[in-house]
């Protein structure tokens, strides 16, 4: 399993739209993704659970990947995250 | 039949008429739950295909911010934690579809409400939009086929998804018994530029589905059946509105100026930001007034700074650098609020509305001035005090201001300058435009209701009308005064009224010296050319000679004959 620290970087955190994006990238792998907030744990597979999670501008989330592209999986994430879902 | 017109045209067009499916949501046991499952699944694929379609269709477009409302729906249908629930529902206590599909709705829209997140909270249209929608695939009574070809939409109301998919099979026109003029589904065919006439009661015992129609959202009616005579009307309007709309393409993108070479911008005057991809097809230069009631409007409490902020950054984002004018909150008047609790009031137009409400509700007023300023971080965002009648208003409010952005400091969160300016529609503001003028960094006229005030005379009342005239040299000395007001103290000065974009009275504005004219989006092109059919230095003159008149015929005279040299 990988874990990673990742910042909540666009103005807007994680609202619909980001939500779209961030399940449509993580579905392409085996893998589960789970983030954790504040103990509890949401499916990022899930655009609810990414909705759930309500992540907001600068909140860091502890990201776990786990399975055969866990490692793929992560650099996608870190990159999605890295670029604000490619909002500003 | 008569109703209210939402979005100016014409349009002649079978109906399609929209009846709200009442599909029994009721719990019924059943003993086939493969069956019952196979009916969902059936269902949820007729939704996807229909969606993914759509969507595909709209991305070819590039048409991005109707293609991710239907997008997020889209993945709806996909989820674990909705369809999957659904489904469970079914196998586990064995019952039918739509109950399910109702009860689990209805919980995670509860979920959703219950976030401390304002923007996800009110995701919950979108269940319901995909509640609908499943429930519509189940019942096989989806018998009402889409006519092909075009269409004119008669309906109680619409969802904002059902506006967006009659948009992709050839609406040509709306007509609603209900809605409202700042209702999602209004702003939704006005940034698609689609006819629009709310308030026709009795509409559907009127219309039958399949009929011809003529909406003439010019004159308000809705016409079944039209007469030849009325065909041929709609035909004359309908070439002459073609032809217009090819002469002016080439005023779509060109820089504002006059014809000897004065720069002035066209912005636009919008409430949501729906309508930014249509200002910037027509070419509109920025944003000169934001109506922000609509962010009030169908809710129970007063709209939070995240909600706010939300709505302002998604527009100065969209804007891409173009100014984006922000009028603070206008309640009162004719803009009625019910938890805003502005008491009942014999003459609204005179009473507590606007910024005498805010400045003395700072729990309404400070959030939506927080949300203003953060939002100014993204692009150049101003901020205009509406009904602005005494100078210590203005200080009020100006401190509100420096306050909020103090605590905004504290809280460590970003914000942008912010240039502070008033609407002048009052007498008062504009007979004192000479202080005013020093106090504010611009002004913006509003003419509707400075029209009003100086006549006595309301705009809704036809017995007085003559007195509401554009063309009265009162009004026109006043607009002259705030203009060289503004310009002995060096701020801009804008007209974001209705007179601002009539062709007829655009040479005085340019005359005057008005900066900016913000008119609705489709007129931006027509007063863009009018705009650069004017010399600066002749409309000049022709203000100083318009300014001698002594009443409104003699206005429109004195106006005719000038112009008539011109050419």
């Amino acid at each position: 399993m990988v874990v990673k620290e990742l910042q909540v970087r666009n103005k807007l955190g994680f609202h619909a739209r980001v939500a779209s994006r961030i399940t449509r990238s993580v579905s392409a792998f085996q893998s589960t993704v789970n983030v954790c907030k504040e103990g509890r744990r949401f499916d990022l597979k899930s655009v609810t659970g990414v909705m759930m999670a309500n992540a907001k501008h600068g909140d860091v989330v502890t990201v776990e990947i786990d399975g055969p592209d866990e490692e793929t999986a992560a650099q996608a994430l870190e990159t999605l995250f890295a670029e604000k879902f490619g909002e500003t | 039949m008569n109703g209210t017109i939402a979005v100016g045209g014409m349009a002649l067009a079978r109906v399609q008429v929209i009846a709200e499916q009442h599909t029994d949501v009721g719990r019924r046991a059943v003993e086939q739950t493969a069956a019952e499952e196979a009916r969902l699944n059936a269902a949820a694929g007729l939704c996807g295909a229909a969606l993914s379609e759509l969507i595909r269709q709209l991305q070819e477009e590039g048409d991005a911010d109707h293609a991710d409302i239907l997008d997020f729906q889209l993945l709806l249908l996909e989820d674990d934690n909705y369809m999957g629930r659904i489904t469970r529902m079914v196998r586990e206590e064995r019952v039918n579809c739509e109950y399910a599909v109702s009860q689990c709705s209805q919980a995670y829209r509860d979920e959703l409400s219950a976030l401390d997140n304002p923007y996800l909270n009110e995701r919950t249209a979108d269940i319901t939009d995909i509640e609908k929608r499943l429930l519509r695939a189940l019942s096989q009574r989806d018998a009402a086929p889409v006519h092909p070809g075009p269409k004119i939409a008669a309906a109680l109301d619409l969802t904002p998804s059902q506006v967006v998919e009659l948009g992709r099979q050839g609406l040509r026109g709306i007509v609603l018994e209900k809605g409202g003029l700042s209702s999602h589904c209004v702003i939704l065919a006005r940034s698609m530029n689609i006819p629009c006439i709310i308030g026709a009661a009795g509409l559907l015992e009127l219309v039958r589905d399949g009929q011809t129609l003529l909406l003439d959202a010019v004159r308000g009616q809705v016409i079944p059946e039209p007469t030849p005579e009325e065909i041929q009307a709609f035909e004359q309007y309908e070439a002459a509105y073609r032809a217009e709309q090819t002469e002016l393409e080439r005023f779509r993108h060109m820089v504002t100026a006059t014809a000897d070479g004065q720069p002035m911008k066209v912005y636009a005057n919008i409430t949501s930001e729906l309508e930014v991809p249509e200002l910037l097809k027509q070419g509109g230069e920025g944003v000169g007034l934001l109506r922000t009631e609509l962010l009030y409007m169908e809710r129970e409490t007063p709209p939070d700074e995240e909600t706010q902020y939300a709505a302002y950054s998604a527009i100065a984002a969209g804007l891409a650098g173009r100014p984006l004018i922000v009028r603070t909150l206008d309640v009162g008047g004719d803009k009625h609020i019910p938890y805003l609790n502005v008491p009942q009031e014999d003459n609204p137009f005179l009473g507590y509305r606007a910024i005498r409400y805010c400045l003395d509700h700072p729990e309404v007023f400070r959030p939506q001035l927080a949300a203003i300023l953060r939002a100014a971080a993204l692009g150049p965002v101003q901020l205009m005090l509406p009904m602005i009648a005494a100078l210590p208003e203005v200080e009020r409010a100006r401190e509100a201001v420096v306050q909020v952005r103090e605590e905004l400091k504290e809280r460590g969160v970003e914000t942008g300058p912010v240039s502070l300016g008033m609407m002048v529609e009052t007498p008062a503001a504009a007979v004192m435009a000479n202080h005013f003028a020093g106090c504010v960094d611009f002004f913006s006229i509003g003419t509707n209701d400075l029209t009003q005030y100086l006549f006595a005379a309301d705009r809704n009342n036809a017995k007085v009308a003559g007195l509401n005239s554009y063309f009265q040299p009162a009004l026109l000395h006043m607009v002259d005064h705030v203009c060289q007001c503004a310009h002995r103290h060096g701020i801009e000065v804008d007209i974001c009224g209705q007179a601002g974009e009539m062709d007829e009275l655009i040479p005085l504005w340019v005359g005057m010296g008005v900066n900016n004219l913000s008119v609705s989006i489709p007129s931006i092109p027509r007063v863009r050319r009018a705009i650069s059919q004017c010399s600066a230095a002749k409309c000049r003159r022709l203000a100083d000679r318009v300014l001698q008149c002594s009443s409104d015929q003699a206005v429109m005279k004195c106006m005719k004959e000038e112009v008539k040299k011109w050419s």
